[in-house]
């Protein structure tokens, strides 16, 4: 009897035991496989902070890009209580915050409470137009009687005019780490004052609906203002953070249409950026926009593209965009395209028909305003010729008539990679 | 050992007494064999390509375990790839009715990949866990047919809360416009030689969206509509090849982990399969 139970126990027990034995294997045999790591750069920053929105005074001003930077922009700034009347005063030669010396003033056009479960904040938009190109603008805010001190900002060129910016993306999930690179983006904006906006590729937060997570994105950015008052502007994309949130659209004013957010830049009348977004149909409505728009612009020397989740990651796997987008890029022959998403830093080899060709498009990125860096995948056949790396990161682009150089820069100010590409022949 | 319907299943005589219920109000034991092996195969390729996919490019829980709970990324690449091998080694032991913890070992990882998946800033975090039912619920039903020795009831409300979940879910993505599917809508508008604008697109995914929810919602009533599973038999596997056909043969493991997405209702389908009486 006992040796019967004995052997329905063992014949219970033992397939169990087996299944277990094998997981156990196959974990291991998995775990013990795992590529060495190339130690991504993720050091510990040190925090530094600008001070959260107070009551009725004007806080988180930034500047917004769209179409045409060298005629408009959007000045927005956030109050933590509702307010009446929010204005903006500005003059091409600064006041010093005297309020009746600014020649100009524009009422905030769209106001409101940022959409949120329990972050009371309070969004002002004013669309600044008729501007003139290549102008500095000081200007100051004012939300019922309480005021920001004087900011300045310049206006894109429209001539055939050299432009410089920085591309990034991809600061979600890293504080101190996005502090540190806003710091960054000040040093070099004030080192080089022909910088003239930040094109940032996506994912700004970890949760786009969280406007607690907004709130803190924005007020690090005022980090990126200069010691001199000197703004930033932003020429935002949408990532996948944010992919289907309102929040995104009272952030960025809109920028690109609601929802839809693609949209072209013109930085200078031969250097155009076409902003495209991920997270929505990459082959309908979007492609035939971006078709439209490079075929239209093919008098236009320098063409660029920004856009969130990559058509050439350098890890997981490729986004829409490469099915989509990169056909057309190769059709009009793009001289360069920003791509974020994955939190390295790569540089891809010229790519033209799913393989190499010194014809073809490089793509750049891939993410790296503050967010930890993983381990990118060198053995990826676009990356022979290429480069991958990992550390928090930016790019500076300069455009002049002969050369696009894209530098990528790391959180230290070193200089991690230069690429540079002269002017294509377009039909 | 099997039982008195045929099951291979683990075959003591008190584990057998257990099934006190008819394993299934219908269907031959050929076609519950059937049943059986249409979900092991269906599971056994969905295991296999979210490992693929997830030793290729890194799963939800690589990022959640590095990104969130800031585990160092080697050893969060380590539980990664551990639970990819886990899910290859138990795809095999499907096969065998005794050894259903393998099933259940596989889908407490698909469980966590989805919510991973959730908490890592997939489009609308909340319909993720629901969308990947089948995926997740598919072993778990095979284990609770190799404990119960058949197709109860229990077995079958676990598959229909499977696919109604899924495909109520993927309803409520189309509804809402998924970028990701309005392209594949154009994509087969397309291939049909329809010259299709995105708004064609975007009201036919509607149409697919209002369908999928009806079939979930069908599929939940105590009725047994095995047409509507049908249905979703067939458009499980027409979405899941849709990822092949759309986005070329790189896309092989996006294939494969939606298999279950056909096999469950497939095997409602056989096990719904009316007895036919011998003389």
């Amino acid at each position: 009897m006992e040796t019967r139970d004995r052997k329905t126990l063992t014949r219970r027990v033992a397939p169990h035991a087996a299944v277990l034995l094998l997981a156990i294997l196959a974990a291991l045999a998995g775990a013990l496989t795992t590529p060495e790591s190339l130690a991504a750069d993720n050091p510990g920053f040190p925090d530094a902070g600008a001070a959260e929105p107070a009551g009725k005074t004007p806080a988180q001003w930034r500047v917004i890009w769209g179409e045409n930077p060298s005629r408009r922009a959007v000045i927005s700034w956030s109050t933590s209580e509702a307010t009446e009347a929010n204005t903006v005063y500005y003059d091409t030669v600064p006041r010093k915050a005297d309020l009746a010396a600014y020649r100009h003033k524009a009422q905030a056009g769209v106001n409101g409470r940022y959409t949120s479960r329990g972050h009371k904040l309070h969004y002002h938009h004013t669309v600044l137009e008729e501007l003139a190109p290549n102008t500095t603008y000081f200007f100051c805010i004012g939300s019922d009687g309480q005021f920001s001190r004087e900011l300045h900002f310049i206006t894109a060129p429209a001539d055939d005019a050299d432009v410089k910016f920085l591309y990034g993306g991809d600061s979600r999930s890293d504080r101190a780490g996005r502090r540190a690179m806003n710091q960054r983006m000040r040093a070099l904006f004030q080192a080089d004052p022909a910088i003239l906006c930040l094109v940032h590729g996506g994912d700004y937060i970890h949760d786009g609906d969280d406007m607690a997570q907004w709130s803190e994105w924005l007020t690090d950015h005022e980090l990126t203002v200069t010691a001199g008052g000197r703004v930033l502007p932003v020429v935002p994309a949408r990532g996948n953070h944010e992919a289907g949130d309102v929040q995104y659209d009272e952030v960025w004013a809109d920028t690109g249409g609601r929802g839809k957010n693609y949209f072209r830049t013109m930085l200078a009348a031969q250097v155009m950026i076409v902003n495209l977004n991920t997270e929505i149909s990459a082959g309908g409505d979007q492609a035939r926009w971006l078709e439209d728009t490079l075929r239209d612009a093919a008098g236009v020397r320098w063409q660029i593209a920004n856009y969130h989740r990559p058509a050439w990651p350098a890890v997981k796997q490729a986004s829409a965009a490469k099915q989509h987008w990169v056909p057309l890029f190769e059709k009009y022959n793009l001289d360069v395209a920003f791509e974020s998403d994955g939190h390295v830093i790569k540089r891809t080899v010229a790519i033209r028909g799913d393989k190499a060709d010194p014809t073809g498009v490089v793509y750049i990125g891939e993410g790296g305003l503050g967010v930890k860096q993983r381990t990118p995948d060198p053995k990826r056949w676009y990356f022979d010729g290429g480069i991958t790396g990992s550390a928090s990161h930016l790019q500076k682009v300069t455009v002049t008539r002969d050369q696009l150089k894209v530098e990528t820069i790391l959180h230290d100010g070193r200089v991690f990679d230069t690429w540079q590409t002269g002017p294509r022949k377009r039909d | 050992m099997r039982n008195a319907r045929g099951y291979g299943v683990a075959g003591d005589v008190r584990h057998n007494d257990r099934v006190t219920a008819s394993p299934a109000q219908t269907g031959s034991p050929a076609a519950h064999a059937a049943a059986l092996w249409v979900l092991r195969v269906g599971t056994a390729l969905t295991l296999a390509g979210v490992a693929a996919a997830a030793l290729a490019w890194g799963s939800p829980v690589f990022t959640w375990l590095w990104l969130e709970a800031d585990w160092p990324e080697s050893r969060a690449w380590a539980a990664d790839r551990a639970g990819a091998f886990v899910l290859l080694a138990t795809a095999p032991t499907l096969a065998f009715a005794r050894a259903w913890l393998g099933a259940k070992l596989a889908a407490a990882w698909l469980a966590l990949l989805a919510l991973a998946a959730a908490a890592t800033g997939s489009w609308y975090p909340w319909l993720t866990p629901p969308a990947q039912a089948c995926r997740i619920l598919a072993p778990l039903a095979l284990a609770l047919w190799a404990v119960r020795g058949g197709p109860d009831a229990r077995v079958q409300v676990t598959l229909r809360v499977a696919a109604a979940l899924t495909f109520a879910a993927h309803g409520v993505e189309a509804l809402l416009g998924r970028g990701l599917f309005v392209d594949y809508a154009l994509s087969v508008l397309q291939r049909l030689g329809v010259g299709a604008g995105q708004s064609l697109a975007e009201t036919l995914l509607a149409i697919v969206g209002v369908v999928d929810i009806a079939c979930a919602l069908a599929l939940l009533l105590p009725r047994r509509f095995r047409a509507v599973a049908l249905w979703m038999a067939v458009w499980g596997a027409f979405t899941a090849v849709l990822r092949v056909f759309h986005a070329g043969s790189a896309q092989w493991p996006e294939m494969l982990m939606r298999m279950a997405n056909c096999a469950v209702p497939l095997t409602l389908v056989l096990l719904w399969k009316p007895a036919t009486e011998k003389r």
